[in-house]
């Protein structure tokens, strides 16, 4: 099983990431209708509490909302909001580490800068 | 919702082989062959201690159903008590539905002059002219007395297990033993006699008597499982 | 009111202690994982809150009372053993019929699902099942009984990866549709680390560890690298054991490793992860002299 991840983190906050990733990448789009947290909970084989817990995070930062007696619904402006969060998110997370490796193995800014360039063509 | 005792009755209910068909095919099949034998040797009037092996059956059904539904029960958290209950009200159920055939067959014995050959297997001793009352009434009482022997000796299985039964019979040998010992050397056989034929109990006396022993063996045995538990 | 409350219990067998001064409370409608290793006591300490086995001293109370011929209180409670006895002439529905009668709330249509999903033939005798089938047998009672204390003790020996998945899926929609308290004692650790939200961790009839399942993920590392380096990073730390090989040592250290211990030991060179429920059990119930608390 892959998930959860033994990363030390705690479950239901992979289980909010894991939501988050399907709204970001489009697959759950807004205003659709939200895995249940028994779905989620049998799928990934986590306790039913701990997938509620998870999707609640979601629910109380508005990315999610609740209709009663149906289930939980993708909110109007999810994907934007994620995506203003994760490209903030973003340079403290990839940019910083990359630039601290390059400078442990003498690379420079320049060729840092060519090597993604490059990449980018190809 | 049913009570739990009489679930552990049903539960008894549905192993109609140990109940049922086991101990009424082996006294049938007992059956048989004398029958057979009357037949073929045609011997006059003759009696067989054929009965005795469902008598003997009752007491091997008694130890056996501890050892087979004891920890099932108590695996499903069923209280000692309502094992208890239960499994009394079954086996009372079928030693009484045992007791009505064997009368019945005693009183076909008796209307057909022992089934044509003079066979006498469902007569008891003393019992030859007593009514198909009586007849039942002993039955009956005889049955569940071996029972609740059986069922006491399986109880004092599971509560003390292998060692303490061991240790059990040989007290019990010991004790008895020793009784008779003491009666032989001081030569007191002829006074055990006297007092017993002076007490010359009938056989509805006798009944009562099997049947005092009988509930004393039941508290026994309640007392012994309500301190048992299931193998560690 | 608990689900299940133990005082100082201990259970001894001629000085021996099977069980020695459990004290613990397991709260309503949780799952809750016991652990340890076969013959720490997991069983035992199962058969006394279902007074199947009597304390020798110590307090046993299973919703506010004590179980002993307690019909209330073990009407609410399902324990489902490896070691199961059943009558030797019983057929799988017998069991089931018998179970069903047990049990207030009691789901027939679970029954059903199950019996269709692990393919088990009703009309066959319980003694001539094989080792999974029979383990099947126990899960489908456990499940439907929906009793509100449910105990599986290793309910899935014999049982494939296929089987096993039938299992925790219908456990998750059984939980879910109807919570209830359930203890779960379990060899495949990982299997199961995500559905546990409780640990007990029993060892040599002692309990070791009581702790919420979302803090013990984030309640020991392991650090791994050259021997030296490594040694050099323990200094002060708990640590619960280690591993060498080569010049190569991983150590496996209880407490919060945290983003600072992380990158301490990422500036050292060395490698550092949480430790996985399943491995910390692993360390802690291991070696030979038994953990000790705060020992280092």
């Amino acid at each position: 099983m892959t998930f959860p991840v033994d990363d030390g983190r705690p479950i239901f906050q992979q289980v909010a990431e894991r939501i988050e990733d399907d709204i970001v990448d489009g697959s759950l789009a807004e205003e659709a209708q939200a895995p249940s947290t028994t779905h989620f909970a049998q799928f990934y084989g986590i306790n039913p509490a701990t997938a509620a817990k998870g999707v609640n995070v979601l629910v109380d930062q508005g990315i999610l909302y609740k209709k009663r007696g149906i289930g939980m619904f993708v909110a109007e402006g999810a994907r934007e909001k994620l995506l203003a969060r994760r490209r903030h998110q973003f340079y403290e997370q990839y940019v910083v580490p990359l630039l601290q490796e390059a400078e442990k193995l003498g690379i420079s800014g320049e060729q840092l800068a060519s090597l993604i360039t490059e990449k980018g063509r190809g | 919702m049913k009570s739990r005792t009489a679930t552990v009755a049903l539960m008894h209910a549905r192993d109609k082989w140990t109940w049922l068909f086991i101990p009424w095919m082996v006294l049938l099949s007992s059956f048989i062959v004398n029958f057979a034998i009357g037949l073929i040797a045609r011997p006059e009037n003759f009696t067989t201690g054929g009965l005795m092996s469902i008598l003997i059956y009752m007491l091997v059904a008694g130890i056996v159903v501890i050892h087979q539904t004891f920890s099932f029960a108590l695996g499903l958290c069923i209280t000692r008590r309502s094992y208890f209950a239960g499994t009394v009200a079954a086996a009372g159920g079928y030693i009484l539905l045992s007791a009505v055939l064997l009368a019945v067959l005693l009183l076909l014995e008796q209307a057909t002059e022992g089934w044509g050959v003079g066979l006498h297997f469902f007569e008891l001793p003393y019992l030859s002219d007593s009514g198909a009352g009586l007849a039942l009434w002993t039955f009956f009482i005889l049955l569940l007395f071996m029972f609740f022997g059986g069922l006491t000796i399986g109880s004092l299985f599971r509560r003390f297990g292998k060692q303490g039964l061991l240790f059990f019979f040989l007290a019990a040998t010991l004790v008895f033993g020793g009784w008779t010992a003491v009666v032989t050397a001081m030569d007191w056989w002829r006074g055990v006699g006297g007092w017993l034929m002076k007490l010359d109990f009938t056989i509805v006396q006798t009944t009562f008597l099997l049947l005092a022993c009988t509930l004393v063996l039941a508290a026994v045995s309640y007392l012994l499982l309500r301190r048992a538990t299931v193998q560690a | 009111m608990h689900a299940a409350e133990l005082k100082g219990l201990t259970k001894s067998y001629g000085g021996q202690h099977a069980l020695d001064g459990i004290t613990l409370k397991m709260e309503e409608n949780r799952i809750y994982g016991l652990l340890g290793r076969n013959g720490a006591g997991k069983t035992t300490l199962m058969h006394v809150l279902t007074a199947q086995l009597f304390a020798t001293s110590g307090e046993v109370k299973v919703f506010g009372s004590d179980p002993f011929e307690n019909e209330e209180a073990l009407r609410k409670i399902c324990f489902i053993k490896e070691s199961q006895k059943y009558p030797e002439n019983f057929r799988v529905c017998d069991v089931l019929a018998v179970a069903s009668s047990l049990y207030p709330r009691w789901s027939a249509e679970t029954a059903e699902q199950l019996l269709k999903e692990f393919r088990l033939p009703q009309n066959k005798r319980v003694k001539k099942l094989s080792r999974g089938m029979l383990s099947a047998v126990g899960i489908i009672v456990g499940l439907a009984s929906r009793a509100e204390l449910t105990l599986f003790d290793e309910p899935y020996l014999g049982l494939d990866a296929v089987a096993r998945e039938i299992f925790y899926r219908n456990l998750i929609q059984e939980y879910a549709e109807l919570p209830r308290t359930i203890v779960l004692s379990s060899h495949l650790i990982d299997e199961v680390s995500g559905l546990l939200e409780h640990i007990y961790l029993i060892d040599r009839g002692r309990l070791i560890l009581d702790e919420e399942a979302e803090l013990l993920r984030s309640r020991a590392y392991s650090v791994a690298g050259p021997a030296a380096k490594v040694d050099a990073f323990l200094g002060g730390r708990s640590v619960l054991g280690k591993e060498q090989l080569g010049g190569f040592l991983r150590a496996s250290v209880l407490g919060e490793l945290g983003e600072g211990g992380m990158a301490a030991a990422r500036t050292a060179g060395l490698e550092a992860a949480p430790l996985s429920l399943q491995q910390l059990v692993v360390q802690m119930t291991g070696n030979e002299a038994g953990y000790e608390e705060g020992s280092a």
